[in-house]
């Protein structure tokens, strides 16, 4: 890539250049391009608290859901049928990866929004809540897969890879964000310390959870407000802010109910009857489409006993060489549990 | 593109980089004169922009001068730039190797030997003038987005590339009086120009002389 030079380029420039040797500018090759492509992409998902900016937080958040990706029971199989075609699994530097898989693209309607969520809201109300004392620990574990990348080395031609459906744990202080993190391929496999501070809207805590209003329409507004500003636009942004609160937390059951009547009521914000999270498991969605990229974010729950199950991103119209019907992005909450220790999988014993 | 950014969204930065890899590369490489060292800067730099994602303003159609005032910041102090990404450098992939394809291995010696002479006259500048020339003359950058990569006004980049040029043309007349003194190829002038014995017998001369 050159820089755009101006055709009508400045006499002065013109002349210069025939001043000094013209500076021969040797590209990068794009076998390079694209290692350090993956290479500052893994750099800049890599949870690092200690050097993150104040913002981090959204971070996380954009690596799950405006990004991300997986193998649902439909993904699944069509990830096998991309692969074969294309020869493809890759073991890349960082993790393995495998062309995104491209589902049929559900078409979302309104009609049964209401009553659906309204349904979903009230499970979420009647499940027992997670209350970890203080000095004990939030465990979730979750299958991810995400946008890996979009560069093709061979051809002009894009084709878009994601993440191998990996394991990730985090353990989350009862009074903060700091734990730890253990994903395949991602961290260490001791993990990775983190050091979160007191939650924000894209990184809440517990303890940022319970100061929540619990009415739903003051609960809109706050999100609305805290979020301003941020993501491609405001309803968006909203949208994608309830996915950040309820994935990697324990939300309790009053306020997840306020937070799904909250995001029925964004503009833009429809009913898909079938999707599938990260583990395969099928199920409905409380989805947006993002009107900028053309990406829809997706929350998806169990089709009978309505609990959350896990996000999915899925391109729905073709944006930036990403063909409708890709997964972009998907995950799923496999479980979440009170543990007495950092790094401790529930039913083990805390040593004294 | 801007507002993704800045919220930290990892797809957009992989656009950022995807947009603006080579330029940055590039860049780095004529003001490094290394390829190597300019791979360093390159990742550096992505690595700053990331950091510093929240100061992304508005007020450039792309974030491309803001990118190129990042990098030439890093070039102005690359260790303390890298000192602070250190640990991440430390992870970056190994170069690859040098193809030993004929054609292309000549290819680089020509870059090579190009570099080294761009990079040595653009020694003979002041920085300010050095930054501004790389920028707009070989990075392509309007006045504008060079003023906005640099946080100086315009028009102090419309002088300073002024001041470039004229004292880059008199570098020049000054090397065209060494080389009329000292003949750069008198082995060849001799052994080739048969058809000239006249021109071969001066430059012996001046050779000896």
């Amino acid at each position: 890539m050159t820089g755009p030079v101006s055709s009508h380029q400045p006499p002065i420039e013109a002349e210069s250049a025939q001043l000094l040797p013209p500076a021969g500018a040797p590209a990068l090759s794009s076998a390079r391009q694209h290692l350090m492509e993956e290479y500052l992409m893994s750099e800049i998902t890599r949870t690092t608290p200690e050097t993150a900016p104040r913002s981090a937080p959204a971070r996380r958040r954009r690596l799950l859901i405006a990004v991300p990706a997986g193998a649902a029971a439909l993904a699944l199989a069509a990830t096998v049928a991309v692969a074969a075609l294309t020869g493809a699994e890759q073991t890349g530097t960082f993790g393995d990866r495998i062309p995104a898989p491209v589902v049929q693209v559900a078409g979302g309607q309104t009609a049964q929004l209401a009553s659906t969520v309204e349904r979903i809201s009230l499970a979420a109300a009647a499940a027992p809540d997670l209350d970890p004392k203080p000095g004990q620990y939030l465990y979730i574990e979750s299958t991810v897969s995400n946008l890996s990348s979009t560069v093709d080395l061979e051809k002009s031609s894009s084709k878009t890879w994601v993440d191998k459906p990996h394991t990730r744990l985090v353990w989350l202080a009862a009074d903060g964000r700091d734990g730890r993190l253990v994903e395949d391929g991602k961290t260490p496999a001791e993990g990775q310390e983190l050091k979160g501070g007191e939650g924000a809207w894209s990184a809440p805590s517990l303890v940022f959870l319970k100061g929540l209003p619990t009415d739903p329409q003051e609960l809109l507004q706050q999100i609305y407000a805290g979020t301003a500003g941020q993501g491609t636009g405001p309803d968006q942004e909203a949208f994608v802010t309830i996915g950040d609160l309820i994935r990697e937390q324990a939300v309790p059951g009053k306020l997840a109910a306020a937070l799904y009547r909250a995001a029925a009521k964004i503009p833009g914000v429809v009913l898909v009857d079938s999707a599938a999270d990260a583990a395969g498991r099928p199920g409905i969605a409380i989805a947006r489409t993002d009107p900028t990229t053309g990406t829809r974010s997706e929350l998806i729950f169990d089709g009978s006993s309505y609990a959350f199950l896990g996000e999915r991103s899925v391109q729905v119209t073709e944006g930036k060489g990403v063909k409708a019907g890709t997964v972009t992005a998907n995950n799923a909450v496999t479980r979440r549990a009170v543990v007495d220790a950092v790094g401790l999988r529930p039913g083990a014993v805390a040593r004294t | 593109m801007h507002e993704r950014i800045r919220a930290g969204d990892p797809g957009a930065f992989r656009e950022l980089f995807q947009q603006h890899a080579q330029v940055v590369y590039r860049h780095a490489v004529r003001v490094t004169g290394d390829p190597g060292a300019a791979e360093d800067v390159m990742a550096v730099v992505f690595l700053e922009a990331w950091r510093i994602r929240a100061k992304l303003r508005d007020e450039a159609a792309t974030p491309r001068p803001w990118l190129m005032g990042i990098t030439v910041n890093v070039l102005r102090n690359r260790a303390r730039a890298a000192r602070r990404h250190a640990e991440a450098l430390a992870r970056m992939p190994a170069a690859e190797p040098v193809a030993d394809f004929a054609d292309e291995l000549v290819g680089r010696l020509a870059d090579q030997e190009q570099l080294r002479a761009a990079k040595a006259a653009l020694e003979q500048l002041r920085r300010g003038e050095r930054e501004v020339f790389a920028l707009c003359v070989w990075a392509g950058l309007s006045y504008p987005e060079a003023a906005e990569a640099l946080g100086v006004p315009v028009g102090t980049v419309r002088s300073r590339l002024s001041r470039a040029r004229t004292r880059l043309r008199a570098l020049a007349e000054k090397e065209l009086t060494r080389r009329r003194r000292i003949p750069r190829e008198p082995l060849r002038a001799v052994g080739q120009q048969l058809g000239s014995r006249a021109v071969a017998a001066r430059a012996d001369q001046e050779w000896i002389g």
